[in-house]
């Protein structure tokens, strides 16, 4: 049980930044940016096929990043320049990259890393299990995210890219190039993807085709699950911490649900239910509060009404 | 400063609804001019001051703003010449963000932005000092975020970011018009105190022909694309809302 959640940890610091990177998309730029499920795959790909040509773990997770960048530029490109919809421009990306990640892995579709030095093995060497290793690097890798979005956010081409997310006419008339703060999330998130795609492979020790096939709405889930328990739209630091901590929490949650017995192929379901859920429990909050508000106007305008009627009375009477 | 030289927009051009939005209209404001422009729905007010700000490229006619030629030009680099407040009090700012990254943002209009920090400390003090004279109590509440704040505070706000930066020419479009009546006056008050403080060259479009009268050294009416009816000096001195009106009448039942 205990390796259980250990490993369920370890796992949820490795995606939580591909969290954090769907955050840059989906809640800093506002578009669903379906690329990730191509670029995680395509960081896993890139980042084996340098191991195993027998490159160093550290080039192999930089180049694993730098690939999701790319992927990113292509789908902002799509986006920005041949004016596809983002939503479309995502689609296109992944697709194309479904065959681009079976060309980066010599044309198979698994890379295996068994015998392969990773970015985990110094750790391993060192007495660590490869969870505990996993969970360092990860821990690592995350706060060191965190800490430079914060920043990040908080530079004069950050801001410029929140600006354009939450209001492209008010960053346009504030003279921001509103197009090149969209490619600018677009390969900053996706870098990010493919950094988190590439430290999963070195986890899990193979990269394979079929490793993206539902990602986006294990990052959604994680993300939405980060922001309903932890954060609520507070300060940047929390909103942030809150998608390391989503993506630990979901990983926990599918980990208990199979211990207590569910079959691993029901996991897609039950994902996809936990993410609609999860997705309507504001507008569900919302609805609530509007229902109890309609109410107390509809007193008040009752008692608008008994008053006018009253003046109007009068004037007719004068 | 300012001319516009046979400047024309069509919508829905070889379509059936094709409609001439703003049609061959000519102007030229000097420095510090205050234009008022009035006009009934569709008359292509908005659509004028929209060509002037970049939202739309001109079907043909010419920008020039002092010596810069802006017809051309991307929206974000007309930017860095003008100051706009839209009529949507959400528009203005994003919400997402607290009251000093907006003014920061704005303060940046026509720079490089690059990694340096957002919001700095000696621009904190300035923006303190600048929202203290909305007197509406935003010089206490920099970190809050936009969105929290009401209509009115959040057009004062934007009102504050196009003026405050002294933009060459500053574009308001029925900026008041979603703001309870007020609300609205007080807006009013600030835009005049701004302008004047800053001897800003302004146009202001409006449905509000009380205001129209009462604002502004100079008056536009259009209708259909085109100017009606112009005022300047001391004849928009001497115009009142009911001479506006029965003008707006007239021409109105003479385009029936």
């Amino acid at each position: 049980m205990e390796n259980i959640i250990l490993g369920a940890m370890a796992l949820g610091l490795l995606w939580s930044v591909t969290t954090l990177g769907i955050y840059i998309t989906y809640r800093v730029l506002d578009v669903a940016d379906l690329t990730l499920e191509g670029a995680i795959v395509l960081g896993a790909s890139v980042a084996a096929v340098i191991l195993q040509q027998g490159g160093s773990p550290l080039l192999a997770t930089a180049a694993a990043m730098g690939a999701g960048a790319l992927a990113g530029l292509v789908t902002a490109l799509l986006h920005v320049a041949l004016k596809i919809p983002a939503l479309l421009a995502g689609i296109l990306s992944m697709i194309a990259l479904y065959s681009i990640n079976i060309r980066v892995m010599l044309g198979s579709s698994n890379l295996s890393l068994l015998r392969v030095r990773t970015i985990l093995s110094p750790l391993m060497d060192a007495g660590c299990s490869k969870n505990q290793a996993a969970l360092v690097a990860g821990g690592a890798c995350t706060v060191t995210v965190v800490v430079g979005l914060y920043w990040f956010l908080h530079t004069e081409l950050g801001c410029a890219l929140r600006a354009t997310g939450r209001s492209p006419q008010m960053a346009r008339a504030q003279g921001i190039n509103t197009d090149r703060s969209k490619v600018l999330g677009f390969v900053l998130g996706n870098a990010l993807v493919g950094l988190s795609g590439g430290l999963i492979a070195q986890y899990q020790g193979f990269a394979d085709v079929q490793m993206g096939s539902g990602s986006i709405v294990i990052a959604l889930a994680s993300l939405i699950i980060g922001e309903v328990i932890f954060s609520r739209g507070r300060s940047m630091w929390l909103g942030l911490t809150a998608m390391a901590l989503g993506a630990v929490t979901y990983r926990m949650i599918i980990a208990l649900v199979l211990e207590a017995g569910m079959p691993a192929t029901d996991l897609k379901l039950f994902t996809a239910i936990t993410v609609a859920a999860a997705l309507y429990l504001p507008t569900a909050k919302e609805g609530l509060c509007q229902a109890l508000m309609e109410e107390k106007k509809e007193e008040k305008r009752y008692a608008g009404h008994q008053s006018s009627v009253k003046a109007l009375g009068r004037r007719h009477s004068g | 400063m300012l001319d516009i030289n046979h400047l024309s927009k069509r919508w829905g051009a070889g379509t059936l609804d094709e409609r001439m939005a703003v049609r061959d209209v000519s102007l030229h404001l000097d420095t510090g001019d205050f234009l008022v422009v009035v006009g009934g729905n569709g008359s292509g007010k908005s659509t004028l001051l929209n060509l002037i700000a970049g939202v739309h490229r001109a079907d043909g006619g010419s920008i020039f703003l002092d010596d810069v030629n802006l017809t051309a030009l991307p929206e974000y680099k007309r930017a860095s010449y003008i100051g706009r407040v839209f009529q949507d009090p959400l528009l203005g700012s994003a919400d997402g963000m607290t009251v000093e990254e907006n003014l920061a943002l704005a303060v940046r209009r026509g720079k490089k932005r690059g990694l340096r920090w957002g919001v700095t400390a000696k621009e904190r003090t300035e923006f303190r000092e600048m929202l203290a004279q909305l007197e509406l109590g935003l010089e206490n509440r920099l970190q809050s975020k936009v969105g929290l704040l009401s209509g009115g505070q959040r057009q004062a706000l934007t009102l504050l970011m196009a003026a405050a930066m002294r933009p060459k020419l500053l574009l308001l479009d029925e900026h008041t018009a979603a703001l309870d009546p007020k609300t609205a006056a007080r807006i009013l008050a600030l835009t005049k105190s701004l302008i004047e403080r800053h001897q800003l060259t302004a146009i202001m479009v409006t449905h509000s022909m009380k205001d129209a009268a009462a604002l502004g050294s100079r008056l536009i009416m259009m209708r259909e694309g085109e100017v009606l009816y112009s005022a300047a000096g001391e004849d928009k001195r001497r115009l009142t809302a009911m001479d506006l009106l029965d003008r707006f009448h007239e021409e109105e039942a003479v385009g029936a």
